[in-house]
């Protein structure tokens, strides 16, 4: 079997969610099958610059073809574009113009794919929102698995996407709200779709003394782990941690490892490490009593399951689906919605040695239920399996043509702000995935 | 935290949480935040605007106010910013006739001028320059006297509206003043609130303690007067029915015998003990000669309360006597609570028999009296002590 990965960047430099879990899913299904990488010339998410030669290079034993492409993105263009699709009534046409401008508008990848499709038994692409999937998948509908890494965002609720999910040979989600998300969006239940996720390369060794020994940090903390960041709750922490420190009898700090993009406040009880190594990063874990993700919108949070792989529970933001179905299946956090319960919630898990270490354990024991190599190995590797029965019989999906010249230029599409307030929220629960199951299985 | 009962296997994040809303609703019941207490207090504010009746749309009045003086203020500056009408040339007779070429000019105003009396015969140029001279005299009136309107309606404006920006500073002043004083009011509503609530609640405990104590008054008080009359009740069981009491005797001998290997200091505790509890125990307790000291003191002390009953049915000397010879007796058993408690108890006995047989022998001839007395002191020494103990309960 071979197998095309399609991303928008990749390397061992890269450290982005996707493009991290796009390298990993790679490396691991080269195990069973011939697997090669196409992706752009770009290394910055934003530009979308050509920073890396175009043509074939050799990446942890895999083969990645890189194409350049063609134009930077115009930041201003794509904000007065996003601005019109997301906020105004428009067209496709302006969609379609939205997603040029998103970039990495790379066509001579899309020409390679067009031109080679035959070479591939399947492409498996990342990241719906870019123009490499879009126009990648609808050149390849019967041979396209997509992983779509979508978020509560107003990309998702663009009218050219829907045809996408819907158009998709197979979707791998990361989570049961992301799968919820997008077929309430879509409509797109009929698709085969599986809920795997990503694991992690947990280090057999974690020492808290080592970390404590290099940092020099003896008192009790809880950590955050990420890109210190407005958009990732970071703001909120600070004023609630603040909050919560001066108003409780608590003896726990709050360190944060990752790189700032808001000053951090200059607080005794608030550590910054900056960017630390792998090794570094899971000792800090395992020494920490509880890791806290204030982030609002998370398809899946890698760190998460990596504090529950060493057996240190969390506190969630309650307002992110994701980060709230993930702690009420798992029964391995605690989650909070406003600074009462994040009060209440910390100094509960502070207090409370015996629940701390029930929720730790609980969280392994998701980990390795759920997120384990082997875990998703094995999902992936069934999935590949029924697509290729199901080829066997002659299977040929078509994916829906785009509406003639006039349809694409009539000005009738809402705007995503408006579709997306118009989706339930709210995380999946243990019963309603059993329900799913017994439809599913129906 | 302890309050959560959890179990080691089965964690329910969502029961948890359960928990700790329902520890947070707790809280607000009686420690408002502060975003409450706002809140309240912007209904309070209302409610206190509606109530006295000041203006109903005080509270959009003080919202708007900024907006419109906003507004004003604009108006006055556009005012400012009006470009003045261009004031008018002088024109004259001769108006009609210039030109603005310069030389050229001058040459066609010499010209215009010479050909005057030719334009004269076509018409009257004359009352035209006469109008529009008289006309260009009012508009230059008129512009003049604007400028001056203008001039003073912008100093007005200014003074006004310097005044309208000290009142509105005075009127946000009021404006949070009466915010505070009504979030303060608030504040202490609650506050009044819980206290009356707290008071009720003390009342509450007080009332019953009360009822309580009462209680136990009536309780501790009823036994004294049902001990005596059990008392006297075994007593005379004890005359009426001699094999009752033995069967009594030899229960209360299975007593442990380390009761009576007691040491003095439980002897000085029952010394402390209360009379009516002492009554208490001695109507329970048999006359045996293994009985503990406590409770042979007890008898002795309950001997004391013992002759008000007893003598009641003696003549009034005979009375004297006998309260007199018990009240010695009391004294010589209790005030010896050093010594062991075996000897204390045959000293208080031997005392008490002195004292009974005294009693006793005080109504007898004197001859009599003394051999009675031999007799029995021989005896008492030789006897038993319960033997001795009875006799004295019988007497």
């Amino acid at each position: 079997m071979k197998l095309a990965i399609v991303v928008q960047r990749y390397g061992k430099v890269i450290s982005g969610g996707a493009e991290l879990h796009a390298r990993y899913i790679a490396e691991l299904l080269s195990e069973h099958a011939d697997v090669e990488v196409l992706t752009t010339c770009a290394r910055d998410y934003i530009t979308w610059r050509n920073e890396f030669p175009a043509g074939i290079e050799q990446i942890n034993g895999l083969t990645v073809r890189r194409f350049p492409v063609r134009r930077e993105r115009d930041t201003k263009d794509f904000a007065r574009r996003s601005e019109c699709v997301f906020y105004k009534t428009h067209s496709l046409k302006d969609e379609l113009n939205w997603l040029n401008s998103a970039g990495p508008k790379s066509p001579k990848l899309i020409n390679y794919i067009k031109l080679h499709k035959n070479d591939y038994d399947y492409f498996i692409f990342w990241c719906f929102r870019y123009y490499q999937a879009y126009h990648g998948i609808r050149a390849v509908p019967s041979k396209a698995i997509l992983v779509p890494t979508a978020e509560r965002d107003d990309a998702l609720c663009l009218e050219i996407f829907g045809s996408l999910f819907r158009g998709a040979r197979a979707l791998m989600y990361n989570s049961f709200e992301e799968r919820k998300l997008v077929e309430n969006v879509s409509a797109n239940s009929f698709v085969p779709s599986t809920v795997v996720g990503i694991g992690s390369d947990i280090p057999k060794q974690c020492s808290a003394q080592r970390f404590r020994n290099r940092t020099g940090i003896k008192r009790r903390f809880a950590i955050y782990v990420g890109r210190i960041d407005k958009n990732k709750g970071c703001v909120e922490l600070f004023d609630y941690f603040k909050k919560y420190s001066e108003n409780k009898s608590s003896d726990l700090d709050l360190v944060l490892i990752g790189n700032p993009i808001i000053p951090i406040p200059s607080n005794p009880r608030i550590k910054h490490l900056g960017f630390v190594s792998d090794e570094q990063k899971f000792d800090a874990i395992t020494a920490a009593e509880i890791l806290i993700m204030p982030s609002y919108f998370e398809s899946l949070s890698i760190v998460i399951l990596e504090a529950w792989a060493l057996g240190i529970p969390v506190l969630v933001n309650g307002q992110c689906d994701v980060l709230l179905g993930q702690v009420i299946r798992s029964n391995a956090g605690l989650y909070y919605k406003n600074y009462e319960e994040f009060s209440e919630t910390l100094n509960t898990i502070e207090n409370n040695s015996q629940l701390r270490a029930n929720l730790g354990r609980n969280g392994r024991s998701y980990y390795q239920r759920n997120y384990s190599w082997s875990i998703i190995e094995h999902k992936w590797l069934k999935m590949l399996k029924e697509l290729k029965k199901e080829d066997q019989t002659t299977f040929n999906k078509s994916i829906e043509p785009l509406p003639g010249w006039l349809n694409r230029h009539r000005r009738l599409v809402k705007p995503a702000k408006d579709i997306l307030k118009s989706i339930p929220t709210g995380p999946v629960h243990p019963k309603q995935l059993r329900q799913q199951r017994i439809k599913r299985n129906d | 935290m302890s309050e959560f009962n959890i179990q080691s296997e089965s964690i329910d994040v969502e029961r948890i949480m359960e928990q700790i809303r329902e520890k947070i609703e707790a809280k607000h019941g009686n420690n408002y935040t502060e975003e409450h207490i706002q809140e309240l207090a912007s209904i309070k504010f209302e409610q206190l605007l509606d109530l006295k009746k000041v203006r109903d749309d005080l509270v959009r009045h003080y919202s708007q106010h900024y907006k419109e003086k906003s507004k004003e203020l604009n108006s006055v500056d556009e005012l400012q910013k009006q470009t003045l009408p261009p004031v008018t040339s002088e024109f004259d007779a001769n108006s009609i006739y210039r030109s603005s070429r310069g030389v050229i000019g001058k040459v066609l105003f010499v010209i215009r001028k010479l050909l005057n009396p030719i334009l004269k015969l076509f018409f009257n140029p004359t009352p035209i320059v006469h109008a529009v001279h008289t006309q260009n005299e009012a508009i230059n009136w008129m512009v003049k006297t604007q400028i001056d309107f203008i001039d003073r309606a912008i100093k007005l404006f200014d003074l006004t509206s310097s005044r309208l920006a000290a009142r509105e500073k005075i009127d946000d002043l009021n404006h949070e003043i009466m915010n505070h004083l009504v979030i303060e009011m608030t504040r202490l509503s609650i506050e009044m609130k819980n206290h009356r609530l707290r008071v009720e609640s003390i009342a509450g405990r007080l009332d019953f303690d009360e009822r309580r104590i009462q209680t136990i008054d009536k309780v501790t008080k009823k036994p004294t007067g049902d001990a005596s009359a059990h008392a006297n009740k075994t007593e005379r069981g004890s005359s009426e029915n001699p094999e009752r009491r033995k069967r009594r005797r030899r229960r209360s001998r299975k007593r442990p015998s380390s009761v009576g290997t007691e040491n003095a200091s439980s002897i000085q505790s029952a010394n402390t003990r209360t009379l009516d509890t002492a009554v208490d125990s001695s109507s329970v307790s048999e006359p045996d000669s293994n009985s503990t000291p406590i409770r042979s003191e007890s008898k002795q002390t309950n001997q004391a309360n013992q002759p008000s009953s007893t003598t009641e049915l003696l003549p009034t000397d005979q009375k004297d006597l006998k309260l007199n010879n018990e009240r010695s007796s009391d004294s010589s058993s209790v005030s010896e609570p050093d010594s062991n408690s075996t000897p204390i108890r045959s000293e208080s006995k031997q005392t008490n028999q002195v004292n009974q047989l005294s009693s006793t022998t005080e109504l007898l001839p004197t001859d009599q009296k003394d051999s009675k007395l031999n007799n029995e002191r021989s005896s008492s020494e030789s006897q038993d002590p319960s033997t001795v103990k009875t006799g004295s309960s019988e007497t």
